[in-house]
């Protein structure tokens, strides 16, 4: 009996160990702040180490067998399979390891990065841990409402983190405008969740194919439904037109946390629209696929469209580093969008694997650029972008890294966001997109122009007098040497590129 | 078509508060404005200061503290409901997840109790 016991639990443990480590890392978080002994250091060290085993624990399951539902509930008697409300996949498992680096990343970016006293370090980091628990179940769930849940759970304590300065009026003021244009996207979200269940009669995922064949055509309120849950995740992604919150919200954020938010929830939502627009990506019985695949696929079009031009046009006249990379970020969206585009048409393997290879190229880039800046200025400063002059006297290596980590976010040869660029124009092209290739290109010349501006701030203007010494912390140094090592690896050796891509391509085969 | 009601009924409520108002801003109430008409309405006593004031919002915090133990009752009960039929299939297995159920939010408790979010300033 008790070894049977024993065998059940491990059965739901082992799938859910990447969540069990976040979890653990936030209560013990909370718990070693609540007894007052204020050591930070432990409490940091607690929240990295267990983002790592979340990162070890994905990427010991995807040597599993795969596949895993969990939660799963009766079958409907008119339909064959058993919905389950929660899956462990390689998808979501590749992400899990993504979200549990970025959150250790984001830790180790921030020591030392706020003054701790007026702060709640404890709570700073159990947000942290808080928010990864939530994104890696986000990644997971199989069910509309396990989703929203998730999504609530992670994006709370993000709403929290831009607020934590709370004594500095610009952090309250992000937070408060992060919390609205959130909790608006989470509503909109929700009320699109109630039209689809109304129309399908069903949140699962794997139910909506069979339900699909039962409307005879296309009922209006499925259509509005998703459409809302579309601009929901389009909120929370900042893609244009939807995009109006980030450069405020990043403006007024502390830079750590910023890092943090603008890389991981972007991982979460693109791999969720794969997950629900694309549901099957190789299966062709798909019928919610098959029947909708041209009129989504233009709608991600226009959305990844709007998101480039206006995200890198409105980068241009910025003379504020925070409002550039927020503006950056909005561009790099609309490139990720190209992706998921490209998976809903024939060659769905491929754009899928390139959209997900691109996805950690982006994020660890941006996290490391992020990081790169918040090591080479004061913590009082305003992130204009005169402050960045003589970088390249005052600390060759920050500029070095500042150099690499934009070059790959342009696009420039050499770089990993070269790389990952090229697989994505290249499934845009075979889906049958060709213009949208020719307006990515065309936006990656564009970009250069502020990526190249920052960088000729740091490089070729004089160093002002009297700037401080620069003096890199620990933490932040091993962010910077990951991310900028990344960039290099995945440019400079094709082999190990083209490795990672074809790994990222199986994981969707057979799912 | 039978969303044609839907639209029928948004048609409908819209000219009856349209109409409403509309009545009631040119038929029943001249707008006339003076000096006493725009005070604020304290029961006939002359207002004090800007009602711009800030006050203690201390309360949410016992009304966030109220949301916990009304989540809690809210699973606990069907949980009870379902217990026996629940624990023939699975065993002791539905016992612990509701004691880890409950030994996290009580962690929320005392957390927020030694934080000070009980005492009333």
């Amino acid at each position: 009996m008790s070894s049977e016991l024993f065998t059940r639990v491990a059965q739901l443990v082992a799938p859910l160990s990447p969540e069990l480590c976040l979890l653990l890392a936030a209560l013990c978080a909370l718990m070693t702040d609540m007894v007052g002994q204020r050591s930070v250091r432990r409490i940091r060290m607690v929240v990295w180490v267990a983002s790592l085993a979340a990162v070890f624990c994905s990427l010991a399951l995807m040597t599993g067998p795969l596949p895993i539902s969990l939660f799963s509930r009766q079958p409907a008697p008119e339909l064959e399979l058993t919905p389950s409300s929660y899956i462990v996949d390689s998808l979501a498992l590749s992400l899990k390891a993504l979200i549990g680096l970025l959150t250790a990343l984001a830790v180790w970016l921030s020591e030392d990065a706020f003054d701790e006293e007026r702060s709640n370090a404890g709570e700073y980091y159990s947000l942290i841990a808080f928010a990864g628990l939530g994104m890696t179940v986000a990644v997971s769930a199989n069910e509309f409402l396990t989703f929203f849940i998730a999504f609530e759970l992670f994006s709370i304590p993000l709403y929290a983190l831009a607020a934590i300065r709370r004594y500095r009026s610009e952090s309250a003021e992000a937070g408060l405008k992060y919390f609205l244009a959130g909790s608006v996207s989470s509503a909109l979200m929700l009320f699109g969740i109630s039209w689809v269940y109304g129309s399908l009669g069903t949140t699962y995922f794997s139910e909506f194919p069979a339900r699909f064949t039962q409307v005879a055509s296309m009922p209006h309120a499925l259509l509005v439904g998703v459409l809302m849950i579309l601009a929901g995740l389009a909120f929370k992604m900042a893609a244009a037109p939807f995009h109006m919150w980030a450069p405020d919200v990043y403006e007024g954020a502390p830079p750590t946390v910023v890092a943090y938010l603008s890389s991981a929830p972007k991982a979460v939502i693109i791999g969720f629209c794969l997950r629900l627009f694309w549901a099957d990506l190789d299966l062709e019985s798909d019928l919610l696929r098959v029947s909708l695949a041209d009129g989504w696929m233009l709608v991600f079009a226009v959305l990844s469209l709007l998101s480039m031009g206006l995200g890198n046009l409105m980068a241009l006249p910025q003379v504020s580093l925070k409002r550039i990379l927020a503006y950056s970020g909005i561009a790099q969206i609309g490139y990720l969008l190209i992706g998921v585009t490209a998976a809903g048409g024939q060659t769905a393997t491929m754009a899928a694997g390139a959209t997900l290879f691109y996805l950690w190229i982006y994020c660890v880039t941006n996290l490391t650029s992020w990081a790169a800046l918040l090591a080479c200025l004061p913590s009082d400063s305003t992130y204009q972008r005169g402050e960045l002059a003589g970088l390249a006297q005052r600390n060759p290596f920050v500029a070095f890294v500042l150099l690499i980590s934009f070059m790959s976010l342009a696009g420039v040869p050499p770089l990993a966001g070269f790389v990952g660029k090229f697989y994505l124009f290249r499934a845009i092209y075979a889906a049958g997109m060709p213009w949208l290739v020719v307006v990515g290109v065309v936006n990656s010349v564009i970009s250069l122009y502020y990526y190249f501006g920052v960088l000729r701030t740091a490089y070729f203007d004089p160093p002002l007098p009297d700037s401080p010494p620069i003096r890199v912390k620990l933490g932040v140094r091993v962010v910077l040497v990951i991310g900028t090592a990344a960039s290099l690896i995945l440019g400079l050796w094709p082999g190990f590129a083209l490795w990672s891509l074809e790994t990222a391509q199986t994981l969707f085969v057979g799912r | 078509m039978e969303y044609a009601y839907v639209a029928l009924f948004l048609l409908g409520g819209l000219a009856f508060v349209g109409a409403t108002l509309t009545l009631n801003r040119f038929v029943t109430s001249p707008h006339r404005p003076s000096a006493s008409k725009l005070l604020a309405y304290e029961c006939g006593e002359p207002p004090i200061g800007e009602a711009w004031v800030q006050y203690n919002a201390r309360y949410y915090l016992f009304a966030m503290m109220f949301v916990l133990f009304d989540v809690e009752a809210a699973f606990v009960i069907p949980w009870a409901v379902g217990f026996k039929t629940m624990s023939l299939d699975l065993g002791i297995l539905p016992l612990l997840e509701m004691l880890i159920f409950l030994s996290l939010l009580a962690l929320a408790l005392v957390y927020a109790w030694r934080k000070g979010a009980l005492e009333w300033v």
